[in-house]
């Protein structure tokens, strides 16, 4: 059997399938199967793809759509190996994702999941690396890729991704249920990880304003008595990213206010009176 | 309205210092103003409560020395605690965060003040009578003594209102509580005295706490994506200018 078993939900995806399954099938570590769990994909394109897949190492399941949420489940379900990859569609694996995080596992039997640092790739170029996913530290931000090696027996253990958190961060809400529930986690750090990153993104969209904060508060909800265990930590930790952001943003509009716009409004006195001076020139005067 | 000033400085100053401190006070604000000295090792209660005993105003606002006042707060601050009896306190809100919509004076319970930065100094107008049934402010506290303030007038049943608009104009940072310094463990100490003192209230209001800071930390980000893209703009503006300058030059010289 294999050892790790690779989840991909696909909904209307296809264009960037391949891609992602390369970067899978390109791993230095190969006992893994993929299972790419079709979430009743309606757009020709992707049901043509999947229609003819032929990987190795890999099997389609088809559903209706239901959302991420449930084709994650539907994997977990059928999934074979002691480790688990949350790994979406659209994503890319550095080639040796699985060697590194597996390791960690394979070296810490006390360990839930591996997680890494990650680049962000599309509309968004930066690279995301987290230092702790300790239980503080992963209540106040999601400090865990969705990727994240995780063992199958840990993920049964909190019965899976929470349908109720279709909307977004179903994947903070997994990590957060097994850290508190006592499972212990690690980021490998280093550059592990592909996410690609658009407007369209679910990540994107559960990051908005009100939408974020509606998902926040539903976490604040399921997961209240960690929060109150551990309420003054993450209350600092959020005066101070307030204060960091406050301060960049009074440097931000000093620059603007002390040296560009002035420097701006220098260059147009200087362009008009250049005219004025090529005008007059060219007048004979 | 009369207003007066009381200008309270730490640090043992000599009679020569506060007398030129004085002088050069008056000159800049046209008031009365009255310079306290406390010795070197005043909390910031405690030279709160010096300008307290030194004030005879209804209503006091504390300004630190390193902050300028906006000058659209004091005065609608004060119109509102005038007009309620019951109000302890009138707030505003920090420059930098963009405000939360064209909103008038709403009330401030302690979730809305739990979820502002606990140790940034906002602006805020008291009423004296609150302040004197609660006690002035705490002494003990090495920072946060505002909030502890406004928590405990809350808490013996006064009311609370926030102005959103800036109640300060940028506070230059580099001074005690910038984000490099909150990283400190005395500012985490201050914080943690702060929680302590009021653990109770705060898990009342965890929730609300939270989301609160989390809406802050999200207008800032728009607000710093907003500044971002002002940026790219004018850099823009500033390369097409410069564009223009060498054709012009070019024009000229081939004449």
């Amino acid at each position: 059997l294999p050892r790790i078993s690779i989840i991909t939900p696909c909904w209307n995806h296809g264009r960037f399938l391949d891609e992602a399954l390369g970067s899978a099938l390109a791993q230095t570590r190969d006992d893994f199967e993929i299972l790419v769990v079709d979430d009743g994909s309606t757009d020709p394109e992707t049901r043509a793809l999947l229609d003819g897949l032929e990987r190795p190492k890999t099997r389609v399941l088809r559903a209706e759509h239901r959302g991420v949420v449930a084709a994650r489940n539907l994997g977990l379900a059928e999934a074979t190996g002691d480790y688990l990859c949350f790994f979406d569609a659209d994503d890319r694996m550095d080639p040796r994702f699985l060697e590194r995080t597996a390791a960690r596992l394979d070296g810490d039997a006390g360990l839930a999941f591996a997680s890494c640092w990650v680049r962000l790739f599309g509309d968004e170029q930066w690279e995301w690396r987290p230092e702790s996913c300790e239980l503080p530290a992963l209540l106040g931000e999601c400090t865990v890729a969705t990727a994240a090696l995780v063992r199958r027996e840990a993920v049964r253990a909190v019965s899976g991704f929470d349908p109720a958190m279709e909307l977004g961060h179903e994947d903070w809400d997994l990590w957060l249920s097994i850290v508190a529930g006592g499972g212990r986690g690690a980021i490998v750090p280093e550059v592990l990880f592909h996410y690609r990153r658009s407007g369209a993104s679910r990540s994107t969209v559960a990051d908005r304003g009100a939408t974020y904060l509606e998902l926040f508060g539903d976490l604040l909800r399921k997961h209240a008595a960690a929060y109150r265990a551990h309420a003054f930590d993450v209350l600092w930790a959020k005066d101070r990213a307030i204060a960091v952001e406050l301060e960049q943003i009074v440097d931000g509009r000093r620059h603007l206010a002390e040296a560009l716009e002035p420097d701006v409004a220098a260059r147009e006195r200087a362009v008009a009176a250049a005219w004025r001076a090529l005008v007059d020139a060219k007048g004979g005067r | 309205m009369r207003r007066a000033l009381s200008a309270i400085v730490d640090g043992a100053p000599s009679e020569a210092e506060r007398a030129r401190l004085g002088e050069a006070l008056v000159r800049l604000t046209a008031r009365d103003v009255e310079v306290v000295a406390l010795p070197a090792a005043a909390s910031p209660g405690a030279a709160r409560n010096a300008a307290l005993r030194a004030s005879r105003g209804e209503l006091v606002a504390f300004l630190d020395g390193d902050e300028r006042c906006a000058s659209t707060f004091l005065e609608p601050a004060c119109r509102l605690l005038e007009r309620r009896p019951r109000a302890g306190f009138v707030t505003s809100w920090l420059d930098g965060v963009p405000a939360q919509g064209d909103r008038p004076a709403r009330p401030c319970g302690a979730g809305e003040l739990l979820g502002r930065p606990w140790l940034l100094h906002v602006p805020t107008v008291l009423a004296r009578a609150a302040l004197d049934a609660v006690g002035g402010f705490d002494e003990a506290l090495p920072a946060g003594e505002e909030l502890d303030a406004c928590l405990r007038i809350l808490e013996s049943g006064g009311e609370g209102a926030a102005i959103e608009a800036p109640g300060l104009r940028a506070r230059p940072f580099g001074g005690a509580l910038d984000g490099k310094s909150l990283a400190s463990d005395e500012a985490r100490r201050a914080a943690r005295a702060l929680f302590d003192k009021h653990a109770a209230v705060v898990l009342r209001h965890l929730d609300a706490a939270l989301l609160g800071k989390e809406r802050t930390l999200r207008d800032l980000s728009v607000e710093a994506t907003r500044l971002d893209g002002r940026r790219v703009e004018l850099e823009r503006r500033l390369g097409e200018l410069d564009a223009d300058l060498a054709r012009i030059a070019r024009a000229r010289g081939e004449r």
